[in-house]
């Protein structure tokens, strides 16, 4: 791994793989599968038995659309099939304005920890969906299964820049179908929610099956310049005399919020900066998600 | 002031970019935070809205200055509201309405500028449009319109001429819509023409060199005149073969060896070019280097019959630049052309082979003769807008038609005469000898008038400054306002000034254009490659590239998207479009395959040529040609390729693996009885064949109009099994079925006496076999000396001589006995006395002229008419002795015969008695019969007349030893037809192995089968024997006139039917001679004998689909005329005109452009090009080095001073803003 600085270089794809290859990953099958008795999963069709149709969404696989449907109704319905044996996670991964702070380390971390988390996945037979948060919105990856997806994983993720706002509330609203996205893990620097009172209040119906994954630079949370601007948008302020104490308080505060939320939910954080070593953070992160360390979150 | 120029709204489009960042920017030093979101309710409820920090006063300013500098740029190359640039290819009769001034540019080669419009000089090649355009924009760069005028010709006013050699006289055609004669003027000299519908002739020996016809009210049309004077060779030292060839031929003046133009000698040096000043001068060199190679079966290069002649011990000729026959694909006899005169080498010796005994002996000569004839006239008939190379050691003078005088010089021993775009004969001198060029225009092969965006200005040598500008007004714009402000003006200002440096910017340096051939013969993938590297490694040393084929396509700037790869090959519009751009010393790279039509171009820039090469291979179908004899469909094709390569070619339905050897003709021929279609599809596959659209061939599988063949006699099986629609005719039927004769192809005589065919019948066979036909004359029982052939006309027309050879080297002795008594005369029954005559007429045929021949008439009693006298001094005359009255005695007849015949040295004696047999002293002849048997003397008895009696004579017979027959028909016949078996060794032989000789297998093929029996005969002088057996010939074959002859002495023999198909193609093909269709280069050519008119008219040609096209015939000299192919996918075309031989209707095969016919880098041709203009062949895209080492400086201050300054203002003005606001 190339190190400069405490900063992580961009990786290659292969040297992200033989990173994740040092991770066995566990994640529990889908719980209505498991009430069956039966280890299944859905999305792909070969050897599986069908189990229902659902609307068809921007990248996945045509293979999959029921042609003779879509000549009956004029909709497009994808066949799903039920896996025998792996489970699906999630990756929701905050490309707002903030993660390109300065020279962008805050994204590079975030995408290359999501790079080694969907890949340590791939390589234990899970699926991965990647989700991409970026202006209030979510951009969904087609669903990847299998090893031979990993440079698809990794393009996808390589082909965002991060910018604009982002709302993680307004994207778990998007998350329509909690019980067919398996386990999901959030990847951001969670430097939003500032009109709701309740922190991280938007994670209550996820809580049992979700982990966060915080990326700061060092230092962030403290304020020393006398002007800033909005990493998000043009808007820019100086701060009055005494003004910048005043946010400092304030944003202790915030930071105090989250901490208490994520205690009061009960979800998993791993909280880093990239200022650490990236292969410490990726074992840290990986705890989270590696039979016999931790005990993994059931779904 | 406009803003449509592209800089100026590329600039505005930059002023709103600018103006966005502005707003969107940040306007002071404010480093971003992630928990700005903390603020946001807090700047929404204290501040409403964002601060700017900026002063709009200092926005306004920037934007100001930015139009100002946007302005100042995008300016140079504003359009003016005023001025035309017209183009124009000849005298426009009246100037329109356009803006002025006006700026007249002649789209000639090169581009001139004219300053009338009414008496611009005609460009009669295709309009060098796209250098024209070029060179009125450097001209006047703000001319606002280019207009393309094209001059109007008059169809009516055109001239079509040519000039032939016909024997020892020039014809000269012209073909014009005149009622005045034309007149030929051959420098002073005057000649007038005869009309002659559709043309106008004139058959004169003419002086030689260049003539101009002329017409009233027609452009005069410059033509060359050969020299038809006689050819003078040298008397001695040729091989046995050509001497006595070279004494035969017409227009040949044998004369010493230092006086002849035609000598044996030395090779001289290849020039490989044309050369005007050549001494009129040809050696002929025969060297067989004793190398062992297969033998070979020769075919002439041009298309000529084959000699049917197999080499077996030949060289291949090195370094050849023009063969004339090819051996397996090698030159064994070709012509090379040097300044010290030409040689004409032959790769083996006639004197060792059989082509001296083929029609293509005299051809080879008879064509090299015309051809060195012609040569002396010193000129050369070529088109408009060419260029031509010469071979001259010594610089050389043009002198054009109008007077003027242009220096050519000689480098390296060659001399670039430019592409000459006026019509006229044009003088060229060098050391006091005057050679001529006779440019003919009004023929265009271009795709008209070029597609170019006359709109669009390409800025040849502005780019950097622009670009630099835009750039700077931009980070002038831009630049925040802190404290490192003062630093970045300094930057700024010490940049400026370094610009100022031409050095420093590099804009100094001359332009270098990239001129690429985008031909449909270029490799696409391997051009593309070639040109990104060129582009990348001169990046923005580039200033255009020119994309062109025939003519110019685009005039972009470097990385643009390339055309369509399409089209001829021509380099004279490309490079002098590259030429106009580059200026006077910019540089121009050329990437092309150098299969250029057009000849060097001598551009006055360096052209550094850089080949298209690939890896990839090309193979394609060079020929495919089909015919269909009987139930029987023959195709062959040729296929060549410029590597080695496997593939398949489908002919058809078959599949057949091939193997293609680099550069060598790979002959595939397959014969099929099943399909019965008229058109086959031939398509060859090769992995990774960078051409694929000359793989294909449509072959029209041709039959043959009249395959009719005519047996008489027996075997008509044989004709049959060859694929002829056989007539069996009796020869009693001869004479009234003589039409069936004329329309067949193929008579064949077999086993037939001669007497059984009638003598007009034979004369008319022979002439029908002049014209054409080929005869077979076969037979072993009935036939040649057995048949009464010998003497016949049947004999004369036979390459078999019926009288077998006689190894003995003495004479015979023959004695006539003529019983003349009153009983022969024809009143008394008896067989008349003319019988003398034709027996003497014939003799010359069954015996040798040395054999001695005696005459005695006998009645009562004995008389020496002739004494025994040489046949050859004889001279088939024998006196007729006249009927006398009294009794038959024969004893003293035997007497005297003894006595002419009691002479040493007769190797036979023979007398032969013509009497009806009834001999008075039948009993006393015991004695003289006694001493005749002693002396060794044979009999022949011929009993004639109604009371013949042959006891007599048998009993004589069977003392002598011969024979005693009764004649029932004509005497003359029997006597000749034993004689031959009395004299010789008997005539039918028993069956037995045959001998193949080396022509068998280019004739027949396959393997010689024994035969059941034949006919002794012998080899006429100058037939070719193609199979013996037992030493003696038994199929031969020769030419007489048009047509053929074979013969064959046996009627038993079991050849194949591709054999016999083999043996009989001569009437399988089309008859030679009259007008004829041929396909050459994508033009359809009409040729007929020189002293024919040439084809004038319509052409009506009918594709596939059934479309019908029209095309007009252009007459190019006496007899021929051509028309260009209609354009389109290879396929079948009809054809049908009508001319002055009458209609022709045909169907011809359009194959792929002539473009793709040759393909690969044609290197010497590109070296030339470079050579020619100072430049380099590179051998790859990263040799670059030497074309930026050419890239020579150009003193061009002005504008970046100008530039320099407004930078300078622009950063002093930014700084007085800034102090203001501090």
């Amino acid at each position: 791994m190339n190190r400069r600085d405490g900063l992580v270089d961009q990786l290659t794809e292969s040297e992200l793989w033989q990173l994740a290859s040092q991770y066995p990953f566990g994640l529990r099958r889908s719980q209505r599968v498991q009430q069956a008795g039966q280890k299944r999963n859905t999305q792909s069709r070969m050897g599986r038995d069908f189990h229902g149709y659902v609307s068809y969404r921007a990248g996945e696989d045509v293979r999959h659309v029921d042609w003779p449907v879509f000549a009956r109704t004029g909709n497009l319905f994808v066949r799903r099939y039920e896996d025998e044996s792996f489970g699906r996670i999630m990756l929701v991964v905050d490309a707002s304005g903030s993660m390109g702070l300065n020279d962008g380390t805050k994204w590079l971390w975030s995408r290359q920890l999501a790079t080694v988390l969907g890949f340590a996945a791939l390589q234990d037979g899970h699926q991965v969906i990647v989700a991409i948060c970026q202006d209030s919105q979510l951009f969904f990856s087609r669903p990847f299964h299998g090893q031979n997806c990993a440079a698809d994983l990794y393009s996808y993720l390589s082909a965002t820049q991060p910018t604009g706002a982002a709302d993680l509330s307004k994207a778990v609203q998007a998350i329509n179908a909690p019980a067919e996205y398996g386990r999901i893990v959030f990847l951001s620097d969670f430097m939003t929610d500032t009109q709701q009172g309740a922190r991280l209040s938007w994670l209550v119906g996820l809580a049992g099956r979700c982990a966060l994954v915080r990326i700061l630079e060092p230092n962030e949370l403290r304020v020393k310049m006398e002007q800033i601007s909005d990493p998000e948008s043009s808007q820019r302020h100086v701060f009055a005399h005494g003004e910048r104490r005043l946010f400092q308080s304030r944003l202790n505060d915030f930071e105090r919020a989250f901490h208490q939320a994520v205690g009061r939910l009960g979800v998993a954080l791993v909280d880093l900066q990239t200022a650490g070593d990236f292969q410490a953070a990726c074992t840290l992160m990986m705890a989270q998600f590696t039979t016999g360390k931790t005990q993994p979150q059931a779904v | 002031m406009t803003v449509a120029h592209p800089i100026a709204l590329l600039a505005l489009a930059g002023c709103l970019l600018a103006l966005y960042v502005h707003l969107r920017g940040p306007g002071h030093e404010s480093p971003p935070h992630s928990a700005f979101v903390l603020l946001r309710g807090h700047i929404d409820q204290q501040i409403k809205g964002i601060r700017r920090l900026y002063s709009k006063h200092l926005l306004v300013a920037r934007l100001a200055l930015f139009m100002c500098l946007t302005a100042l740029l995008a300016g140079i190359n504003w359009t003016s509201d005023g001025g035309t640039i017209l183009v124009v290819d000849g005298p426009i009769p009246e100037a329109g309405d356009w803006e002025r001034p006006l700026t007249i540019v002649r789209a000639g080669y090169p581009p001139t500028q004219a300053f009338d419009l009414k008496t611009v000089r005609s460009v009669d090649a295709e309009p060098n449009w796209a250098a024209a355009v070029s060179f009125g924009r450097n001209l006047t760069p703000l001319a606002g319109t280019v207009r393309l005028l094209r001059h109007t010709r008059e169809k009516k006013n055109e001239i079509r001429a040519g000039a032939a050699l016909v024997g020892d006289a020039v014809v000269v055609s012209v073909v014009a819509d005149t009622v005045s004669p034309p007149t030929l003027m051959i420098g002073q000299t005057r000649y007038d023409l005869r009309q002659r519908s559709p043309d106008w002739f004139l058959r004169d020996p003419l002086e030689s060199g260049g003539g101009l016809i002329q017409i009233e009210g027609h452009q005069p049309y410059p033509i060359c005149i050969p020299d038809a004077k006689p050819l003078k060779v040298a008397k001695t030292g040729w091989p046995k073969t050509v001497a006595s060839l070279l004494a035969g031929l017409p227009n040949v003046e044998l004369v010493d060896r230092n006086e002849a133009e035609w000598r044996m000698g030395p090779a001289l040096e290849n020039g490989r070019h044309w050369t005007p000043f050549a001494p009129h001068l040809t050696h002929f060199t025969f060297d067989f280097k004793g190398e062992t190679l297969e033998p070979a079966v020769l075919r002439f290069e041009q298309e000529l019959p084959p000699p049917e002649v197999v080499l077996e011990r030949w060289s291949p000729l090195r370094d050849s630049s023009q063969p004339i026959l090819l051996a397996n694909q090698a030159p064994v006899v070709d012509l090379i052309r040097g300044p010290s005169g030409q040689t004409r080498r032959f790769g083996f010796s006639p004197d060792e082979t059989d082509i001296p005994k083929t029609a293509a002996w005299p051809v080879l000569f008879f064509d090299a003769l015309n051809q060195d004839r012609e040569r002396r006239s010193r000129c050369l008939e070529i088109r408009a807008g060419h260029a031509t190379v010469l071979s001259s050691p010594d610089d050389v003078r043009l002198s054009h038609p109008g007077g003027r005088v242009t220096p050519l010089e000689s480098r390296n021993g060659i001399v670039v005469v430019p592409a000459l775009d006026e019509q006229g004969v044009y003088t060229l001198e060098s050391k006091g000898i005057s050679a001529y060029l006779a440019v003919q225009g009004g023929v265009t092969d271009g795709r008209g008038v070029v597609q170019m965006p006359t709109d669009t200005v390409v800025e040849v040598d502005r780019t950097v400054w622009q670009i630099l500008g835009i750039l700077i007004g931009l980070w002038i714009f831009l630049i925040p306002a802190d404290g490192r402000r003062r630093w970045l003006m300094l930057v700024i200002v010490v940049l400026l000034g370094l610009s100022l440096i031409p050095e420093f910017v590099g804009d100094r340096e001359a332009p270098i254009v990239l001129a690429v051939d985008i031909s449909g013969s270029m490799p696409k993938k391997e051009t593309l490659a070639r040109a990104a590297t060129v582009q990348k490694t001169l990046s923005k040393r580039l200033t255009a590239r020119v994309d062109g084929s025939d003519s110019v396509d685009q005039v972009v700037r470097a990385n643009a998207p390339f055309p369509e790869f399409r089209g001829g090959t021509k380099h004279a519009p490309l490079l002098s479009t590259a030429a106009e751009l580059a200026g006077p010393d910019g540089v121009i790279v050329l990437l092309s395959d150098g299969q250029a039509t057009d000849g060097p171009v001598p551009v006055k820039n360096r052209v550094f040529t850089l080949a298209a090469n690939s890896n990839r291979p090309d193979a394609r179908i060079a020929s495919a040609f089909g015919i269909r004899v009987g139930g029987v469909r023959f195709i062959r094709v040729e296929l060549i390729s410029d590597k080695t390569v496997e593939g398949r070619l489908q002919i058809g339905s078959e599949l057949v693996d091939v193997t293609l050897s680099a550069g060598e003709i790979q002959m595939v021929r397959t014969v099929s009885g099943q399909d019965a279609s008229s058109v086959v599809e031939v398509e060859l596959f090769v992995d990774g064949d960078r051409l694929e659209d000359n793989n294909r061939w449509l072959v029209h599988v041709r039959q043959p109009r009249s395959t009719k063949g005519v047996v008489v006699g027996s075997n008509a099986d044989w004709l049959e099994s060859a694929g002829l629609n056989v007539t069996r005719v009796s020869p009693d039927e001869l004479m009234e079925r003589g039409a069936e004769i004329s329309d067949a192809r193929a008579l064949a005589v077999i086993d037939v006496p001669a007497a059984a065919i009638p003598e007009t019948v034979q004369a008319n066979i022979r002439r029908w076999v002049y014209a054409g036909g080929l005869l077979f004359l076969a037979g072993q029982s009935n036939a040649f000396g057995n048949g009464g052939w010998t003497g016949s006309q049947l004999d004369a027309m036979s390459p078999l001589n019926s009288r077998p050879k006689r190894p003995n080297p003495e004479p015979a002795g023959v004695v006539l006995l003529v019983d003349r008594s009153g009983s022969q005369s024809q009143a008394s029954g008896g067989s008349g006395l003319s019988a003398v005559a034709d027996i003497a007429g014939g003799l010359s045929g069954s015996l040798e002229a040395r054999d001695l021949v005696g005459l005695v008439a006998f009645s009562g009693d004995a008389r020496v008419m002739t004494p025994l006298t040489p046949l050859e001094t004889l001279n088939a005359q024998l006196p007729v002795p006249t009927l006398a009255r009294g009794g038959t005695r024969l004893g003293p007849a035997l007497s005297k015969a003894r006595e002419l015949l009691d002479r040493p040295g007769l190797f036979k004696k023979l007398i032969i008695v013509i009497s009806d047999g009834h001999f008075a002293d039948a009993e006393q002849l015991r004695s003289h019969v006694d001493r005749l048997s002693s002396d060794g003397v044979s009999f022949i008895g011929l009993a004639t007349g109604k009371r013949a009696k042959l006891s007599t004579m048998n009993w004589i017979a069977e003392t002598l030893g011969g024979t005693a027959i009764q004649a029932s028909g004509p005497v003359h016949s029997l006597v000749l037809g034993r004689l031959s078996d009395a004299i010789g060794e008997g005539l039918l032989r028993e069956g037995g192995p045959v001998l193949a000789d080396p022509s068998w297998s280019s004739r027949v093929g396959g393997n010689a089968p024994p035969i059941d029996g034949r006919i002794r005969t012998s080899l006429r002088i100058g037939a070719r024997a193609l199979a013996t057996a037992g030493g003696e010939p038994i199929l031969a074959e020769w030419q007489l006139g048009r047509g053929r002859v074979v013969s064959l002495a046996t009627d038993r023999w079991a050849l194949s039917a591709e054999q016999w198909a083999n043996l009989f193609g001569h009437a399988l093909l089309p008859a030679t001679g009259g007008p004829r269709l041929r396909v050459e280069k994508n033009r359809l050519w009409f040729e007929a004998a020189s002293n024919r008119p040439p084809a004038v008219g319509e052409v009506i040609f009918t594709d596939d689909s059934g479309r019908r096209l029209q095309r007009t015939w252009t007459p190019s000299g006496p007899g021929r005329s051509w028309t260009e192919l209609p354009k389109g996918r290879p396929g079948l075309l009809a054809v049908s005109t009508m001319t002055q031989s009458g209609a022709i209707t045909d169907v011809i095969s359009r194959s792929y452009p002539e473009e793709l016919a040759t393909t690969g880098v044609a290197k010497a041709a590109l070296e030339l090009q470079a050579a020619v203009t100072g430049g380099l062949s590179l051998r790859s895209p990263s040799e670059i080095k030497p074309v930026l080492e050419a890239a020579g400086r150009r003193p061009d201050p002005l504008y970046g001073i100008w530039a320099g300054l407004l930078c300078l203002l622009l950063a002093l003005f930014d700084c007085v803003i800034w102090t203001r606001r501090t």
